[in-house]
């Protein structure tokens, strides 16, 4: 695809109405690079060169300046599909450690990563699937948890 | 013990995020008054008499916050965080996602008294949940003309717009950090320039507020400043939501009011007690020292009481109140390891003494619980804890996220020190890999 043709597509997929109210949040453009990165995330978008590029000129900023704030966030950057376990205090003391394992044995380890607290703590130990959270997990949900995902279409 | 809920008044009501169950409830009518019966000037006043403070750690008084913004020339825009940038936290998180209106009431409020024009929800964007009801909940506003249009006889129109911040963020500097994170999106502290000069987005100054701090401010406005003082301590009027989580049968987010009983008394009463009744170790992500259960006891549920010279009863910073809880299947030293790592972890980067102190101290509590006392230097580890907790005030560090890390680790690390050596050959404990699941017996306001 021609890199008119992506910068079209990416348009599309945000649209031209979020798009303009996005930048004329920011009394600069580069205010918008992560909204756009997050939407275009939200929608589904894998966060590759290319989508570097399209918010760079966007934004009227490097890719540079692009690369760098979302280094910041590593999230962004990982498979939307992949499964992601809090390991934050209150998670790791509710067994975090035995749900990450599982997981991993159960899904392969290239499909699960962890996080730091995900601020949902109550309910530990807590694992997220594309937005979604499943809390207070327990032996029987867990497995079923498990089990869901091992089909990854129907995973959320 | 009892809960008093003021800025979770309404959470468990059936569709609680929607416009109309909020409207039906008294909500808008605190805007309402602001925009239409009085002037920015009276919102202060209001504010001032209800003696309403920041609940994001630093507990500074609002209205005084707002006035010193006014003499240095007032802000263009108001920056709410919505991050709980302390880990352990889940009270913004809840608003957000089951009160959205009241916290976008809430920064209504405070932008038309501070006359900004402009409101950024700083949102963590891993929250997606939260993202969307607070976004469909601004469409609702909108569409209902309380944003982005001229309001009440004030004529004041107010843009809201929703930023995603990566997450989570060290556990202080958000007044200058959260700025720099919109300009450039890096989420980098920046040094104070020593004076009272309030930080600036794309150079226009900007005033910081935390989520529920300004969440707040409907239910001031609306029943008056006289209905809120009414509750708390002279100088700590109000309620606290405090966010309990860990080795405890009930965990959940409890909003009491300040100064009406015990740490111990909320975690036996309200939150059902721990799990095994065994003794128990507490974990401040605030910044105060760990405890054990006999301290806790008797620690009041009061910032002006931790905030008294030499501690009062004891040294440390409140922060926003909240506790980990750990029974004692855990050894003290595994959770100064684990929680050293964490803070490790959200430290920024910028800073030689947070970035390879706690790198040091992580590989020095590592040969501790692998090999007793014997293998380390315990004068050089106690050394590089107390540089560590004086980054900032000696000007070594920008932030004060290293000073929160050598707390809560010296506060672990002074509960049981003559049983170092035991707590290191303990082996396996509930937080390692190896461990069980464990399962509460119920969850208060449930995520
Ligand atoms: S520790 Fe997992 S949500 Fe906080």
């Amino acid at each position: 695809m021609t890199q008119l043709a992506i910068a079209e597509r990416l348009r599309a997929t945000v649209g031209e109405a979020r798009l303009q109210s996005l930048l004329q949040a920011y009394a600069e453009s580069r205010g918008a690079i992560l909204p756009l990165a997050v939407l275009l995330r939200d929608e589904g978008v894998g966060i590759d060169d290319d989508v570097v590029t399209w918010i760079a000129q966007t934004c009227i900023t490097s890719t540079a300046m692009v690369t760098s704030a979302l280094s910041a966030f590593p999230e962004l950057m990982n498979d939307p599909d992949s499964i992601t376990v809090c390991d934050g205090l209150s998670c790791r003391l509710m067994g975090a450690g035995y749900v990450q394992r599982l997981l991993r044995d159960r899904l392969g380890s290239d499909r699960v990563c962890t996080s730091p607290c995900q601020n949902a703590c109550s309910s530990a130990p807590i694992v997220q699937v594309r937005g979604t959270l499943y809390g207070g997990l327990q032996e029987a949900s867990l497995q079923a948890l498990a089990q869901r995902l091992e089909q990854p279409e129907r995973a959320s | 013990m009892q809960e008093r809920r003021w800025l979770l008044e309404g959470v468990e009501r059936p569709d609680a995020d929607a416009l109309d169950v909020y409207r039906r409830n008294g909500g808008y009518d605190g805007a309402w008054r602001a925009f239409d019966e009085i002037d920015p000037a009276a919102v202060i006043d209001e504010v001032e008499a209800a003696g309403l403070r920041g609940h994001g750690g630093a507990w500074r008084p609002v209205a005084a916050r707002w006035r010193a913004a006014g003499a240095l020339g007032g802000v263009r825009a108001l920056l709410v965080d919505v991050s709980e940038s302390e880990s352990g936290r889940f009270r913004d998180r809840k608003l957000a996602e089951r009160l959205p209106h009241r916290l976008i009431e809430g920064a209504l409020i405070a932008a038309h008294a501070l006359t900004a024009d402009d409101v950024y929800l700083c949102v963590r964007a891993d929250w997606r949940r939260a993202r969307s009801v607070l976004g469909h909940a601004m469409d609702e506003a909108r569409a209902a003309g309380w944003i982005d249009r001229a309001l009440g006889r004030s004529g004041h129109a107010v843009r809201l717009h929703l930023h995603p911040v990566p997450g989570p963020l060290p556990a202080r500097g958000t007044d200058q950090l959260l700025p720099h994170l919109i300009e450039c999106s890096r989420p980098e502290p920046r040094a104070s320039n020593g004076t009272n000069d309030l930080p600036t987005l794309f150079g226009a100054p900007v005033l910081v507020h935390t989520a529920a701090t300004l969440a707040f401010l409907p239910a001031i406005l609306a029943r008056g400043s006289g209905a809120f003082r009414e509750l708390g301590s002279a100088d700590f009027p109000g309620t606290v939501a405090i966010s309990v989580s860990g080795h405890i049968r009930r965990p959940g987010l409890f909003e009491v009011e300040i100064g009406s009983g015990s740490f111990g008394e909320l975690i036996d009463t309200l939150a059902g007690g721990v799990v095994d009744e065994t003794d128990l170790l507490a974990v401040f992500p605030g910044g105060a020292p760990a405890l054990d259960g006999d301290a806790l006891k008797s620690l009041q549920i009061d910032p002006g009481v931790w905030s008294q010279p030499g501690g009062g009863e004891h040294e440390g910073s409140f922060g926003c109140g909240t506790i980990v809880v750990a029974d004692d299947a855990v050894t003290p030293l595994d959770l100064a390891a684990r929680w050293l790592d964490h803070a490790a972890q959200l430290g920024c980067g910028q800073c030689p003494v947070c970035r390879e102190g706690s790198v040091w101290l992580i590989q020095h509590l590592q040969r501790l619980r692998e090999g007793g006392v014997t293998a380390i230097d315990p004068s050089a580890l106690q050394e590089r804890l107390e540089i560590l907790a004086h980054g900032e005030g000696e000007g070594l560090a920008i932030c004060g996220h290293p000073t929160v890390a050598a707390h809560v680790t010296q506060g672990l690390l002074q509960i049981a020190p003559e049983h170092v050596d035991s707590q290191a050959s303990a082996g396996a404990t509930p937080i390692d890999d190896d461990a069980p699941l464990r399962t509460a017996d119920s969850i208060h306001l449930r995520f």
